[in-house]
This record gives structure tokens, sequence and C-alpha cells, in this order.
């Protein structure tokens, strides 16, 4: 049956998008806010042969990190929300500060605040019947669009408030006292009310899909200034006991 | 097929500023619409607290280069509203509770217009600067070539506009002017502390504005997407565009009449 085929083929192209759009996502996402995943740094050479993985919606990006290359085998079921929290953990000088550690180490306490959670989404819309693609360039306009729509991510990456504490972290030459990391789910407990309120929510236009709609949207906390991100750890000065001159 | 179009806030900063706010306006356009294969380099402007994203296509890079050099000329060259270096002012502070106002007037008392007074109350001490506008409307337009319909022979091909852009530019020259001390009230002018927080909340107004403007353009190529044509090129910058720089507005008010108060007007104390 040449139409069967045809269908199928074009799902079949359609659900390698999704797949890429996922990975994608996530590699540009991490790209911009977790340093420390990225050993070798984050840029690609000039000049250096471009895989052809990277060549997907046209955005060289490098090599990604190591948790891209599990993607696809946890995110099996590509209408599961891929969910990525970006989270800020920051040294807490003594426990009488009024802070409430949620970790503690052998030397210090460390509190972990979600400044950024990102979900990225393809949602099904197929009904019972689902209809024929109606050519071969549908998925065609669905890639090019998701390729716009993967721009505007990247580019708004740089404009938000957590790029700057990114950057410190990349260019700091000296130990910081905070750090970024992050985790990737596809269920999260909702936020409370009271975490809503210092928060603002950025909802990219989805993108049309054949059989439904990829979807970015953004929860994040546009003001950072209360978490003292400009100072470095100020070691206390020590004698060096074997020192050689 | 719709041309859309996207006329960007504007954006008022001074003549060095330029070339920055426009790399950074045209380069987050071209990274929107150059959907070929690109490998894009992050850029730190340096006068604002900015991060904007480039292509990484040399020839763009050096087109975009070109065309803000015909610019920054063409503003140098026609600067419309210049001044004549300011001698003398006749400057009245009117007290009202706790606001001063200050209102410049000519020798022969009438009222003028500008386009802007800016002072700031310190107490005993403010500065007026006079600024003059030059408003430039910069359009980045992408297009397709098609054959022009009706015509066989010789072919001719047309430009079809698909998408245009408005970079809105207000390009200000400020002059300083200075009151003079009069025996019947005690101001001080003190130009150098003031002057430089009024830089400072400029500069800050500024980089808030780019930085709606770049969120302006993010979220216009998210919402019109239906309209962008078949990628023809898959390398680089896959959409012929051009650049333009339409005449600028007139935006100055009374300034012929200040001009000639300048030739024609002799010294007043302040009153």
């Amino acid at each position: 049956m040449d139409l069967q085929d045809n269908v199928q083929k074009e799902y079949g192209r359609f659900e390698q998008i999704v797949s890429h759009f996922l990975s994608k996502s996530l590699h540009i996402i991490l790209d911009s806010r977790v340093p420390s995943i990225f050993p070798n740094g984050q840029n690609p050479l000039l000049g250096t042969p471009v895989k052809k993985s990277d060549k997907w919606f046209t955005l060289i990006l490098g090599d990604g990190p190591a948790c891209l290359e599990n993607l696809s085998l946890w995110h099996r079921n590509l209408t599961e929300p891929m969910i990525i929290d970006i989270v800020l953990v920051q040294e807490v000088p003594d426990s009488s500060s009024g802070h409430n550690p949620t970790i503690t180490f052998g030397l210090g306490m460390y509190v972990e605040t979600l400044i950024e959670r990102w979900v990225v989404q393809y949602e099904d819309s197929r009904t019972v019947f689902p209809h024929v693609v109606e050519s071969s360039s549908s998925y065609k306009k669905t890639y090019k669009k998701s390729i716009i729509l993967l721009r505007s991510l990247y580019s708004l990456m740089r404009l938000l408030p957590a790029y700057r504490p990114f950057q410190k972290l990349c260019s700091s030459t000296r130990a910081l006292d905070f750090d970024i990391s992050y985790k990737v789910s596809s269920f999260t407990a909702p936020f409370s009310r009271k975490e809503l309120e210092v928060m603002k929510i950025h909802q990219f236009t989805p993108v049309d899909a054949p059989e439904g709609r990829l979807f970015i949207s953004l929860t994040y906390r546009d003001d950072l200034s209360c978490f003292n991100l400009d100072t470095s750890i100020a070691y206390p000065p020590q004698i060096i006991t074997d020192y050689f001159a | 097929m719709n041309c859309e179009v996207c006329p960007l806030k504007e954006l008022e900063l001074e003549h060095f500023e330029v070339r920055e706010v426009l790399r950074c306006v045209l380069h987050t356009i071209f990274f929107h619409r150059a959907l070929g294969l690109v490998r894009p380099k992050d850029v730190d402007l340096e006068l604002f607290d900015i991060t904007y994203v480039q292509c990484g296509d040399l020839d763009l890079e050096k087109k975009i280069e070109e065309k803000i050099d015909q610019f920054i000329d063409r503003v140098e060259k026609h600067p419309n509203k210049k001044y004549q270096s300011v001698t003398y002012l006749e400057i009245r502070l009117k007290k009202s509770g706790n606001t001063v106002r200050a209102e410049i007037v000519d020798s022969g008392s009438s009222r003028l217009g500008f386009n802007r007074l800016v002072f700031s109350d310190r107490g005993y001490g403010f500065t007026a600067d006079l600024q003059s506008d030059s408003s430039v409307k910069i359009c980045l337009s992408f297009y397709e070539v098609k054959n022009k319909p009706g015509t066989w022979f010789p072919k001719k091909l047309e430009r079809l506009y698909w998408e245009q852009w408005e970079i809105n530019l207000n390009v200000v020259q400020q002059q300083k002017a200075h009151s003079s001390k009069s025996h019947h009230s005690k101001v001080v002018v003190d130009p150098g502390e003031s002057a430089v927080e009024e830089t400072s909340i400029r500069r800050a107004a500024l980089e808030a504005s780019l930085r709606e403007v770049l969120f302006q353009i993010i979220k216009f190529v998210n919402e019109k997407k239906d309209h962008v044509p078949p990628i023809p090129n898959l390398d680089g910058i896959s959409f012929p565009y051009e650049i333009t720089i339409p005449g600028s507005s007139d935006s100055a008010f009374g300034m012929d009449m200040f001009k000639r108060m300048l030739q024609t007007g002799h010294p007043t104390m302040l009153s």
C-alpha cells in the first residue's frame, strides 16, 4: 500500500525530528547554564569537522554532555515532557544564618534553589482516525519552524538572569561560593504558591506538527540579586611551613 | 505572500553608542533568519551588560560593518541639529514647595521651545542639557527573487519582500549649558557630579531599552513563522536581504528660533 507506506515514512521522519528536537533543546539549555558538564569547553573549534548529529536544526553546538547520549534510552516515550531544572547551589556560611540547608557535606552547608524550570514537550493530538499527511513538505515546514524556535531559545538563554552566574562560573579564576547543577525528569511536583510569587513564566509559541505540536515553556526567577552571587570565597591566609624558595 | 513588518522600539543613544547597538540588533535579527548551517558566536557588548549571538558568518559580519560605517558617516555629515557652541543663556529658577523648575528664556522674554530640557535638582546646583535629536529608521528587509509575471523576453526578475524590520534610532547630541551666578541668588553650578549621574541613568535606560528590543525580536520571530519561505540555501545566510537607511526625520522644535537667538541675543543676568 503506497499511501500507507508514505504515511509511515512521513511519521518516521517526524519522530526523528521530535527526538532530535528534545536532544538539541537539552543541549542548548545545559550549554549555557552548567559549565561543569563540559570539561573541555563548550565552543566547537572553527575548522573542526562537524558531526552529522550536530547538523540537526542547522545549529552547530559541538560535543554535548554525556547525558545526551543516554537521553534516547531514558526518554523512550516522545510524548512525555522533558523537564529540566536549573538549580543554584550555594554555600551557607553557618547554620545560624537563617537558611534552610538541604544538603550537608563534611565541611559546609549548601542550599539548593531552583532558578529555572524548562519544559520541552511534544503534545500528540492524534485522534482515533489519524488524518493522512497532506504532502511530503509538511514535516519540512515543521522542521523549518523548529529551527526558528531553537534559534530563539539559544538567544533567550543569554538574556535571562541565570546567564550571569553561569558566565561568572566560566570565567572566574577564583573559587566561588556557588555552583549551578541540573536535574532532568519527566515528572516533577508543581510549584507551591510561595515559589510562584517570585517566578515569571515565558512560553514560546508552539510549532504545529502533523500530529500535534512542539512546545517549550519556562518558569524562572527574574531577580537573582538576593543570592549575592558577586562574592567569591575568601580563604583565610595560611602559613606554608614547608615552602622552599 | 504577506510582507510582515516589525517596527522595533525606538532607541535613544549617543553617537559613540551607535556601532555597538546597531551591531547587536542587526546580528540578532540575522541569527534568527540565517536558517542555514551556522556555528553561533556569543558576543558580550562592551558598553552594556548584554550578550547577543552572531551567526559566525564572516561575509555577513563584513557587510554589517560596512552598513554601520555608512550610517555613522551619514550621521556625522548630516547632523541636522548640531548646536553651535552655547555661550550664554538666561535661566530662571522657580521654586514651588520643594521642587525647583528651570525655565529657559531668550533675551526677549519669550519662551523657547526645545526638544528636551533635562535638569536635576541637587539643592542649589543644576545643569541644563539642551538636546538636539536626529531620528533615523534603518530597514532590514528579506525578499525572494521571482520572475516578474507577464514578462517573457527579456525575463525580468522582481523582488518579493516577505519581511521588513524597522530599527528606529534617535541619535542624541548633547551640549551643556551653565547658569551664570547672579547677585540675586546663590545658585552654584556643579556640573561634574550630576553629569556623571545623568550619564549613568541614561546608560541604564538605554540598556533596558536595548534588552526590550532583543526580546521584541525573539517574540516576533516566534509568533510569526508562516510567512517565512522555504529555505533555499542550507549554508549560513539562507535568504537574500538588503539594509537601507531612509531619510531621517526632522524632530526639532524651535531650533531655528534658538539659532537666531544665539546670533542676535545678548547676555542677561539671572533674575
